[in-house]
């Protein structure tokens, strides 16, 4: 009797099971993954592009994601504070790209307490466990700008850097490849360190200007978009372009204009796309408890005045058509 | 008979059932699998083609308007005599604003200068078109229209717009002199873009653009991930083909692409749908089919058992009453539950049972019968009042002296009881009833006084055979009572015992009163009983015969008035040993 019973009740489960797809899957699947997206800002070419690439995963993926990110790129706090009420929200898994290593170990500390994968794109983060770093050797970057600009000068000239207060985790690390690097061309000299805010163009042409004013440089690495921008600027007003060497990082159209201009000669370039593409498609992986590398290098591409139009970069640098 | 395949009838049932209808649940899936999945398939292939074909419809529209834009624009420049004049660049710039995406008209002359520039931007300070390849190939085919890849416009200041670059070499007249060029029209690639963008082939498909020449992908909705080397898109396929949809097999995943041509630019728009998209529907149809065999099998073990059960319950039940029966209980009745030939079985199984019961009860009240004849038969031969009789005639030829007499009575008398009495058996030898006969008779004669005379008669081979005991007497004394007694002449009785066929017969015959032909229906009948005081009558002896050897066996009379009565007692020819088993045995 019992066992008729429990055969009709299968039976049942069965047919209704046949005629409502879906009605006994319990698996995971990609589709109802939601993926809580964490950036620095929206504004800029960089983190659009960012957006661009994970919409792109998201689109051949069918996952679900949210975006947020604070108003100004600075913003520690502000980035912090949403990204600590998007865990409220319960993620499959999280794609951070953080403004600040120590600050973030809070979050961090909280994301692995609610077994939620965090996926680190942009900026390495060493304050607490991530599943993965996906992004540029900063380091590396740092070292390759120094041995371009060292080319560029002939191995011998008294140079500056451009650095960022703003500049956090990424900052830090090519400043640090570009000092290392800077050892071992005995020719070049590091002469001075400017600092700026990063998000303010006009005040870092303001410094760029104080620095160029008081001392012969030979060559500039500025380590991101405004201070590039800024210094590229203080050099085209005071048609400096020719002899001082830039060498600045990531692109937006007035970099490359003037690049076009020769008022700078290298810009190392990420690409933001892939990141975001990797970044989605990753935490997609973590989320389904795949393994997953625990730190992805995109390659940085050096663009020059030359190869800017070639096919392949133009995607790179003009990603949105407009 | 073969014993081997003793299976339950709820198995064999519950078994043949569920194969059956496993078999036809098989072979409809299948057929409707096959046939759903080749239409599926079918299906997306033809979406999406068609949504190809529809893609490359509004491209090569959307081409072939900007072509005869260009065209007129073409016409009208070499047509007007200076292309300096004002009139032409307001006509010009009518016609521009005529399409939305045209971005910018220049003419440039065969050494890359600027001759005429529509809209009035500032170009870029270090610009130099020779070396584009939409000047180039302007220049290299002449009177071709050439319509470049979208790049991204490199003429103005501080603008990086998408476009797709039409060329054309041109003979115009500038500052007097007729002289070579080359026209420019720039047309957005937004429109494409999202055209292409916005096609949707499944959840994941996607349309890419190929450039037919050069195999150079014009447009990718993952064009960066190419470039990136994180994806790959196989264009072999497409290449190969102008039109059509293909099965492409080479990915994990198998895609269809379908493939359709742009006649005037030389594109090739490709549509790339995932195959397990297309057939979602299959694979869950599939599944569907599956989880609805396994319910359908459950439902048919289910319905089965409970269908045999149904059946084989009262069978069971039916085998149950019956084994009471066989341990003697008859009583219980087996309920009728259960289908109809159940329910008939058990019918005539209580039939059966109520024949037996009526069968049993039949032979219980005959074995009771039997005996109180044989009781009745036993008290008669010891009726006191036949004693009194004797012994008062015994004591009366003790005072006659008739010494000799008186020792043949008590000898005959002695004998009688020897016999009746016997050993308490119920059938004897012929020979010992003629016996006890001819000692009755004996007693009689002499009691009479000589009133009759008598004879007893025997075939010599019958006298062994078995006869039931103390048949004949009452026959006997019948006769005295009713026949010899009250006759006033001599009376006569003779006794034959003989054989006719396989039976036996003994013959009472008397010459007395006889009977009046009513009287003797009513005897044959036996509605009289006709016993008057001693003898135990006619019908106790009929009744004996017919109980021991069956109702075709008994008594038979034959009598008329003033001749006398015969009474002929038939039974079957039995050993002795063989009677007295059936005696016993019953």
């Amino acid at each position: 009797m019992i066992i008729s019973v429990l055969l009709a009740v299968t039976a049942l489960v069965l047919l209704l099971s046949a005629f409502n797809p879906g009605f006994l899957e319990r698996k995971q699947k990609s589709s109802d993954i939601t993926i809580q997206v964490i950036l620095r800002s929206h504004e800029g070419d960089y983190w659009q592009n960012v957006a661009l690439g994970a919409q792109a995963a998201v689109k051949e993926f069918g996952i679900t994601m949210y975006i947020t990110a604070s108003y100004e790129e600075e913003d520690v706090e502000g980035q912090l504070q949403a990204a600590m009420q998007s865990l409220l929200t319960q993620p499959d898994a999280i794609v951070l790209g953080a403004s600040d290593d120590e600050a973030f170990a809070p979050f961090l500390k909280a994301a692995e307490d609610r077994h939620i994968p965090v996926i680190a794109i942009d900026s390495v983060l060493t304050s607490g466990k991530t599943k993965s770093y996906i992004g540029m050797d900063n380091y590396a970057a740092g070292e390759d700008a120094l041995d371009e600009l060292a080319g560029q000068l002939g191995g011998q000239g008294e140079i500056a850097i451009v650095t960022h207060t703003a500049g956090g985790i990424n900052g830090k690390l090519r400043e640090q490849g570009f000092v290392d690097a800077a050892a071992k061309h005995p020719g070049i000299q590091i002469a001075d360190r400017i600092v700026c805010s990063g998000v303010d163009r006009e005040q870092c042409s303001g410094e760029v200007g104080k620095v160029l004013h008081k001392q012969q440089l030979d060559g500039i690495i500025a380590l991101n978009t405004e201070s590039s921008i800024g210094a590229a600027l203080e050099l085209k007003k005071e048609q400096a372009g020719e002899r001082v060497k830039l060498i600045g990082f990531d692109s937006s159209p007035e970099l490359l204009e003037m690049l076009q201009e020769n008022q700078l000669q290298k810009l190392i370039v990420q690409n933001p796309f892939s990141m975001g593409y990797l970044g989605i498609k990753y935490a997609m992986e973590a989320a389904l408890g795949h393994k997953i590398p625990a730190r992805v290098e995109i390659k940085s591409k050096l663009i020059d005045k030359r190869n800017m139009f070639w096919k392949d970069n133009q995607k790179l640098l003009f990603p949105v058509v407009q | 008979m073969k014993r081997g395949n003793s299976r339950s009838i709820q198995y064999i049932l519950s078994v043949s059932l569920m194969l059956f209808s496993v078999f036809i649940i098989i072979v409809v899936s299948t057929v409707l699998y096959s046939r759903f999945a080749t239409t599926a398939e079918e299906n997306a292939f033809r979406n999406s083609q068609q949504i190809v074909d529809q893609v490359s419809y509004s491209l090569e529209n959307n081409v072939q308007a900007t072509s005869d834009l260009f065209n007129m624009m073409y016409h009208i420049i070499t047509q007007s005599g200076d292309v300096d004049s004002e009139v032409l660049h307001g006509q010009l710039e009518t016609m521009m604003s005529t399409r939305a995406d045209t971005v910018s008209l220049a003419l440039f002359d065969d050494k890359g200068q600027l001759v005429m520039d529509l809209p009035d931007v500032a170009m870029k300070k270090a610009l130099d078109v020779t070396s584009e390849s939409w000047f180039q190939s302007a220049l290299d085919t002449p009177s071709h229209l050439s319509i470049s890849l979208p790049h991204v416009q490199n003429l103005y200041r501080e603008q990086f717009r998408w476009v797709v670059s039409l060329s054309k070499s041109i003979a115009i007249i500038h500052n007097g002199k007729p002289i070579q060029g080359v026209l420019l029209l720039d047309v957005n690639f937004n429109t494409i873009d999202e055209l292409s963008d916005r096609v949707s082939l499944g959840e994941k498909g996607y349309v890419y653009i190929l450039d037919e020449s050069a195999g150079n992908i014009v447009y990718h909705p993952q064009l960066q991930l190419i470039y990136a080397g994180l994806k790959e898109e196989n264009v072999e396929l497409a290449l190969k083909h102008t039109y059509g949809s293909y099965a492409d097999k080479t990915a994990d995943a198998a895609k269809i692409i379908s493939v359709q041509t742009i006649g005037n630019v030389g594109w090739k728009v490709v549509g790339v749908s995932y195959k397990n998209e297309a057939m979602t529907s299959i694979s869950e149809l599939n599944r569907s089919m599956f989880q609805l065999l396994l319910a359908l099998i459950l439902i048919v073990v289910l319905l089965s058992s409970i269908v045999s059960r149904r059946i084989s319950r009262p069978i069971k039940q039916l085998e149950l009453s019956m084994k009471n029966v066989e341990h003697g209980n008859f009583e219980q009745t087996a309920v009728g539950g259960g289908p109809l030939e159940v329910r008939q079985l058990a019918d005539r199984f209580n039939i059966m049972i109520g024949t037996i019961k009526r069968l049993m009860r039949q032979i219980v009240t005959e074995q009771e019968s039997k005996r109180t004849y044989e009781l009745e038969a036993l008290q008669a031969q010891i009726n006191p009042h036949f004693l009194y009789n004797t012994l008062n005639s015994v004591v009366r030829m003790v005072g006659m002296n008739k010494n000799e007499e008186v020792t043949t009575m008590i000898t005959s008398l002695s004998k009688l009881f020897r016999i009746s009495l016997g050993k308490g058996k119920s059938v004897i030898t012929i020979a010992d009833e003629l016996e006890h006969a001819r000692n009755y008779l004996v007693i009689q004669q002499m009691r009479f006084k000589n009133k009759f005379d008598f004879s007893i008669d025997a075939d010599e081979d019958v006298l062994s055979y078995a006869t039931l005991k103390l048949i004949v007497q009452p026959l006997i004394e019948n006769a005295l009572v009713h026949g010899i007694e009250p006759s006033v002449d001599k009376g006569n009785i003779k006794v034959k015992a003989m054989r006719d066929g396989q039976d036996i017969v003994i013959e009472v015959q008397d010459n007395g009163l006889g009977m009046s032909e009513e009287r003797l229906k009513q005897v044959t009948a036996g509605q009289i009983t006709g016993s008057k005081g001693s003898g135990v009558g006619v019908m106790n002896v009929q009744e004996r015969i017919r109980l021991f050897y069956g109702q075709t066996y008994g008594l038979h009379f034959e009598s008329e008035l003033e001749e006398g009565t015969t009474v002929t007692i038939r039974f079957p020819m039995m050993e002795l040993k063989q009677a007295e088993g059936r005696d016993q045995g019953e």
